[in-house]
């Protein structure tokens, strides 16, 4: 381990000391790293790290005993290899089927608890949140999924960004502004986008409906079936606004096909029970 | 460039890209310079560090033979721990560059074995590897790779990649692919399980598990933001996806297909990629101005970016010769959606290769687009789509087609006069185009459906001639025998005297032409009908049963038996009629045709008293379509026929017993009916027949039989004997003798079966006259029974309960209860207008009238469309729209079918606009219209009986406005309403009452006020 740091030593504490500083510690999020590298080459092995304002603290075992807490800003860290938090594979597996519930439920303690780090290279915390963030969005929970997409833009990577300008609109939804809606889905590219673009046009889907233009809420929706097959969470979400559209334009033929689609495709998924439900009330051949 | 043997181990046919162990010499030297070497004090230039500066030196000249003599010498000094690890190190490397390979293998193998936890152990182990494999001992080389692979970490996972690298080119995939999967069992989450993801999926595609490439594919896109090679993500999509779709899995293919971005984007994503890879090294050269003695590792991982960086680039340009293939997997996607009948998705696709501006596609994509607007029947986009493709190619490829089209569609979409003037135009045009043929036949069918307008019968006429020449000029065309057939039918459509007799002998003709035509059982039909249409009675008989022997089980054999019903009918055999018609209900397909012949039927055994029958035949009927719109009545026709059979205990004891099947099925909105017309039946005694009933009931005695059984002709019938009297009729207790609690509780115990009994008992109420009870047990349904445990009838009373008490919020949960838990119930109208009537109660005009207009859009009002259209003139008379209002109101007023309380209201509410206008005059004659014609209704009556007083008072002619309350209070009915005691106080401030004069309502408003009255 890297014993010596050109950056201003923040505290140094022995174990006596360590319990009075333990209080703040704990209560601005602390994780433990395998490894922190920074740009320029140095390792710090078996540490924790916190954040405390645009520095990252990082605690490192003196030679002589005791240890020590330094400082490090953000832009000088390539890398923290964090512990890979448990719940990331299994709300990946859960996101994979459609099973946003589950998805909900696993990301919320991690999402909450560990903003704070969220920008430091190596974080889970961006995965996390995006599960989260595509999980609220097809539960249709429009204010929180926007509220978060706001958090993991702050992030300020072009993916990020991309994902908070198509929360956003989930935002805009939630309030019941479909003609911003409408105009801030035209920003983001409707084919060749990532997940932000896949966002909107769920929000556009959504917005459409509301405003009755059935055709358009269907290309909307389909959009997301036919440019962006991942994120996997979306698509039950789209199809049921699909499914609604078809409705809307009396296309009872289409919609108990989507319909079907959805619970065989998505068991799983929040849509799923929605839609054998709606298959029951469809009009029978 | 100098280099390490690990890093040759680049060599690969499968594995597209991996970090081989690369460590520059360079690096290592210079960090050696850095560490102090152990041993006595030496002269500064034969000290340890200096040979080994010197040593480095040589190495960097490519004079590895002086580097080698001078590491030896560092060697032979005798440096322990660390330091001896790395001058062996140094000097394998060193060795391995002067291709002494034994040498560099004798180090290496010190490295390894002196230091088996050391630092170098791994690297040495991947160098190690390299010598063995170039001299050809692969078992060996394969081992020391296993040995490093087991090291873990970073250079772990790159002697993973070599072992893979390795067992690809000895053919053992297997043992490659279950490198790959362990480098991949913890999740898709950095560079080098992407990379194995990659090489998996490369392998799992060429082995043809194309299933197991595609949930590698599928994983890979979820993670696609750690994918360094956005480049090869799409290749791989394309190259799996082209194998699905050959093997006819399309779904999966477009999966596939849909990862694939446009050109332009992924090669942005590439360049970006390398663009922050070009950022990094120079971020890492610039730290090195803080930290320098981090050379090592920055130079390092420096070496590594630059390789990386040096492969996307290599692919960009790869990628940027060779042909834009994101048109030719659209068109893939395009087509196999369009195979999938996916018209929607088609379109996207279409749309998106448009927006490429390819010359070459435009015109394929703007029919194709057109088309399947056609496919999906949505003719106000597939015209213009067509117009669209029309206007850039007129003379196109498929210039007739969208011609064609166009009609079709306006034909699809029923808007045949559209039709006609695209197929005319189109022929004009193109007369010999392909498709001339079917626009001409169409043409005719066009002429055909538009005559079905009674304004335009002179079309079949018009539909004769096109089919005609349809004949002249494809007399073996698709369409020649429908059109034959058409001929005789638009003859028989024109209908008279004329027309008849040529559809008659053209019919004839056809079925003689074409016996064995799918129109010869409907021309034979048609045959028959023309005979009846000529009253040629028994001829329809003889045809309707020679139709019976060649065409039985066609689909025209309910019709058939319908009309030799009708013709039995007309010859007065109500017997073989009622039989007729009974065989056309059993073999109905059509609701149409079933409901003719039952109730035809019903008529029939009426006149001949087979009451029996008729009980029956609609029991039959209820049984086999229960959720048929007329079960309701058969069960009905079945009571009543059992009591015309005087078995009055059985009717009831059968709507009894037909209700208690379903009274706990929320679903059935039927129960109700039938809950009131039990109560109904129960309402008042059911006189047995003053006969004795002998064979034929003589309730209704058939007109051939005579009219009592018991005249005797030539004979007065015998006085009718005086009944003795019967005891007082107890309606409630010959109910409770079919449906009581007891019953209730024994076919189910929940609330539902409850109400619907208190709601049956209220209709029974209703029937004896007993309002009070009624409306009491109604509004215990309403307070003691949760919304969700409701029917949707008793959902809809409820709901208009709670309005009427003005208990808003209970009856928004009543209707709201019944929109969400009925959709499409027949009865959701009543949600909706409630809806709107509680936001008109609760003044917010704006969202009542959403509430009216959804009534009429999303749950096509009909029962309450009077009091849908009169609310919405309420909430735009409450937006202050008064003109929209008046119009609505006034539409409510004039409608004849409306005629009731809501027409009293609308004309109440026409003068309360008036009065917003300062119109009084004009108010007050809306005011007297209501109690001049609208008396049944005293709540309307008595408001405008008031506001026509506050009217008058209003021009200053209080005599009048006296004399219009005096009117009111002369009359009981309105006198003992509550809210005439305002009008009486009122009076209190008016002038006395005049002498006997005529009735203000009479007498044109404002009248002259009457003269003072005179003793």
């Amino acid at each position: 381990m890297m014993t010596s740091t050109p950056l201003p030593r923040v505290c140094v504490f022995s174990r006596r000391s360590a319990l009075l500083c333990l209080i703040p510690i704990v209560a601005a999020c602390i994780l433990r790293a395998e490894n922190v590298t920074t740009t320029d080459g140095q390792v710090y092995t078996n540490t924790t790290v916190r954040k405390a304002g645009s520095n990252v603290m990082i605690q490192v075992v003196m030679p002589g005993g005791g240890s020590m807490e330094m400082g490090l800003p953000i832009a000088k860290i390539a890398k923290v290899s964090f512990a890979e938090p448990p719940e990331l594979a299994k709300a990946s597996d859960a996101a994979s089927s459609g099973n946003a519930a589950d998805v909900i439920a696993l990301t919320e303690a991690y999402v909450t608890k560990h903003g704070d780090l969220k920008e430091i290279p190596g974080s889970w915390w961006p995965q996390m949140a995006r599960l989260r963030l595509f999980a609220l969005a097809s539960l249709g929970k429009d204010a929180d999924a926007a509220a978060l997409a706001r958090e993991i833009g702050a992030i300020n990577t072009p993916s990020t960004e991309s994902l908070a300008r198509g929360g956003a609109l989930l935002g805009a939804l939630a309030s019941g502004d479909t003609a911003a809606v409408v105009v801030g889905a035209k920003a983001l590219p409707s084919v060749g986008g990532d997940a932000g673009s896949a966002l909107a046009q769920l929000a556009l889907g959504r917005a459409l409906l509301a405003k009755k233009d059935f055709a358009g809420a269907i290309r909307a929706f389909l959009t997301i079936k036919v440019f962006y097959p991942s994120p996997a969470m979306l698509q039950p979400a789209a199809l049921i606004g699909a499914v609604k559209a078809y409705e809307g334009l009396k296309d009872d033929k289409r919609a108990a096909r989507t319909l079907n689609d959805i619970v065989d495709n998505y068991p799983m998924s929040p849509q799923a029970p929605e839609a054998k439900k709606m298959i029951e009330l469809l009009p029978k051949p | 460039m100098k280099i390490l043997p690990g890093s040759a181990v680049t060599a690969t046919t499968v594995v597209t890209r991996y970090r081989p162990c690369r460590i520059r010499i360079l690096a290592a030297l210079i960090l050696t310079l850095s560490l102090p070497l152990s041993g006595p004090l030496l002269r500064a230039e034969d000290s340890p560090e200096e040979l080994f500066k010197q040593g480095g030196t040589a190495f960097q000249a490519g004079d590895f033979a002086g580097a080698a003599q001078k590491f030896e010498a560092v060697l032979a000094m005798g440096p322990q721990g660390e330091n001896l690890e790395l001058i062996l190190f140094t000097l394998a490397a060193t060795y391995y560059n002067q291709k002494n390979l034994p040498k560099a293998e004798e180090y290496f193998k010190r490295v390894v074995n002196e230091f088996p936890n050391g630092k170098q152990k791994s690297k040495a182990l991947v160098s190690l590897s390299q010598i063995q494999s170039q001299s050809g001992r692969k078992e060996e080389a394969a081992k020391s790779l296993e040995q490093a692979a087991q090291c873990g970490g970073d250079l772990g996972n790159r002697a993973r990649f070599a072992q893979v690298s390795m067992l690809m080119e000895a053919g053992k995939t297997d043992e490659a692919v279950k490198v790959l999967k362990g480098l991949i069992a913890e999740g898709i989450k950095d560079d080098q399980s992407v990379q194995a993801a990659m090489a998996l999926t490369e392998i799992e595609a060429k082995r043809g598990n194309l299933d197991d490439a595609l949930k590698l594919l599928d994983r890979l896109q979820a993670a696609s933001n750690i994918v360094d090679n956005p480049l090869q993500l799409d290749m791989l999509a394309v190259r799996i996806g082209d194998g699905l779709l050959a093997k006819g899995e399309r779904q999966k293919a477009l999966r596939m297909y849909a990862i694939v971005r446009p050109t332009d984007v992924v090669t942005g994503l590439q360049k970006d990629r390398i663009a922050a890879m070009e950022k990094t090294i120079a971020d890492n050269k610039a730290s090195l101005q803080t930290n320098p003695k981090a050379f090592m590792e920055v130079n390092a991982a420096n070496a590594r970016i630059a390789k990386d960086m040096e492969d996307l680039r290599k692919s960009l340009e790869q990628y940027a010769k060779l042909p834009d293939t994101t048109a030719a997997i659209r068109l893939r996607q395009a087509k196999a959606y369009d195979e999938l009948e996916l018209k929607w998705e088609t379109i996207l696709i279409w749309e998106n290769l448009l927006q490429a501006k390819d010359p070459k596609i435009r015109e394929d994509a703007l029919f194709s687009i057109a088309s399947a607007y056609c496919a999906l029947v949505r003719p106000d986009d597939a015209v213009p789509a067509l117009d669209r493709y029309l206007g850039e190619y007129p003379t196109g490829k498929y210039a007739a087609q969208a011609g064609f089209l166009k009609g079709a569609v306006a034909l699809e979409a029923g808007d045949f006069a559209k039709a006609e003037t695209v197929f005319s135009t189109a022929l004009e045009k193109a007369p010999d185009s392909p498709l001339a043929g079917d626009m001409q036949f169409l043409m005719g069918n066009t002429q055909f459906a538009q005559a079905a307008d009674p304004e335009k019968r002179d079309k079949y006429k018009q539909a004769i001639e096109s089919y005609k020449k349809y004949l002249a000029k494809y007399p073996t065309g698709r369409f020649a025998e429908e059109a034959d057939y058409r001929l005789p039918l638009c003859s028989f459509m024109i209908g008279g005297q004329d027309g008849y007799s040529k559809a008659l002998e053209g019919f004839q003709a056809f079925v003689k032409k074409t016996p064995q035509s799918q129109f010869a059982g409907d021309a034979e039909y048609r045959i028959a009908l023309c005979y009846n249409a000529a009253q040629k009675y028994d001829e329809v008989i003889k045809r309707c049963d020679e139709w019976r022997a060649k065409h039985g089980g066609e689909p025209m054999q309910a019709e058939v038996m319908a009309l030799l019903g009708d013709a039995y009918a007309s010859k007065e055999m109500p017997a073989e009629s009622a039989a007729a018609y009974r065989k056309s209900v059993d073999l109905s397909d059509s609701e149409e045709v079933l409901k003719y012949s039952l109730f035809e039927a019903n008529k029939q055994y009426q006149k001949i008293n087979l009451w029996n029958e008729i009980a029956d035949m609609f029991s039959v009927f209820a049984g086999r379509h229960p959720d048929h719109p007329a079960a309701t009545a058969a069960v009905y026709w079945v009571s009543k026929a059992k009591i015309k059979d005087g078995k009055a205990e059985e009717a009831k004891q059968y709507l009894a017993d037909t209700i208690l099947k379903t009274i706990n099925d929320r679903k059935k909105d039927a129960v109700e009916q039938l809950l009131a017309q039990l109560a109904q039946t129960c309402s008042k005694r059911i006189r047995p027949p003053l006969v004795a009933k002998e064979g034929t009931p003589a309730a209704t005695p058939a007109p051939s039989t005579p009219p009592s059984t018991n005249t005797v002709a030539g004979q007065e019938p015998a006085p009718r004997p005086t009944p003795a009297p019967t005891p007082p009729y107890d309606a409630d207790a010959d109910f409770a003798k079919y449906l009581n609690e007891e019953k209730v509780a024994a076919v189910g115990t929940n609330s539902l079966a409850k109400a619907r009994l208190r709601y049956a008992q209220a209709e029974l109420s209703g029937f004896t006259k007993r309002p009070e009870r009624q409306k009491e047990l109604m509004a215990s349904i309403y307070r003691e029974f949760p919304a969700d445990q409701l029917s949707a009838m008793l959902l809809a009373q409820c709901g208009e309960i709670a309005l009427e008490k003005g208990e808003l919020d209970k009856s928004e949960a009543f209707y709201k209860e019944l929109m969400t838990s009925f959709p499409k119930s027949d009865l959701l109208e009543y949600a909706y207008c409630g809806m709107g009537e509680v936001s008109l109660a609760r003044h917010q005009p704006a969202e009542a009238l959403r509430w009216f207009d959804d009534a009429v859009e999303k749950a096509n009002a009909d029962a309450k469309i009077a009091q849908v259209t009169y609310g919405k003139g309420k909430a735009q008379l409450g937006m202050g729209k008064l003109e929209a209002a008046k119009k609505t109101f006034e539409e409510v007023a004039g409608n004849k079918e409306w005629r009731g309380e809501v027409t009293a209201r609308a004309l109440l509410s026409l003068g309360e606009l008036e009065e917003k206008r300062g119109n009084t005059a004009a108010a007050i004659q809306y005011y007297q219209r209501v109690f001049v014609a609208y008396q049944r209704y005293p709540d309307v009556v008595v408001t405008a009986y008031l506001k026509a007083a506050d009217g008058f008072i209003k021009l200053g002619e209080p005599a009048k406005a006296a004399a219009h309350l005096r009117e009111m209070l002369s009359k009981p009915r309105l006198a003992q309403i509550p809210r005439a005691a305002d009008a009486r106080k009122k009076l209190e401030g008016l002038p006395a009452a005049p002498p006997p004069a005529e009735s203000p309502a009479t007498g044109s408003a404002p009248a002259p006020p009457p003269s003072p009255a005179t003793p």
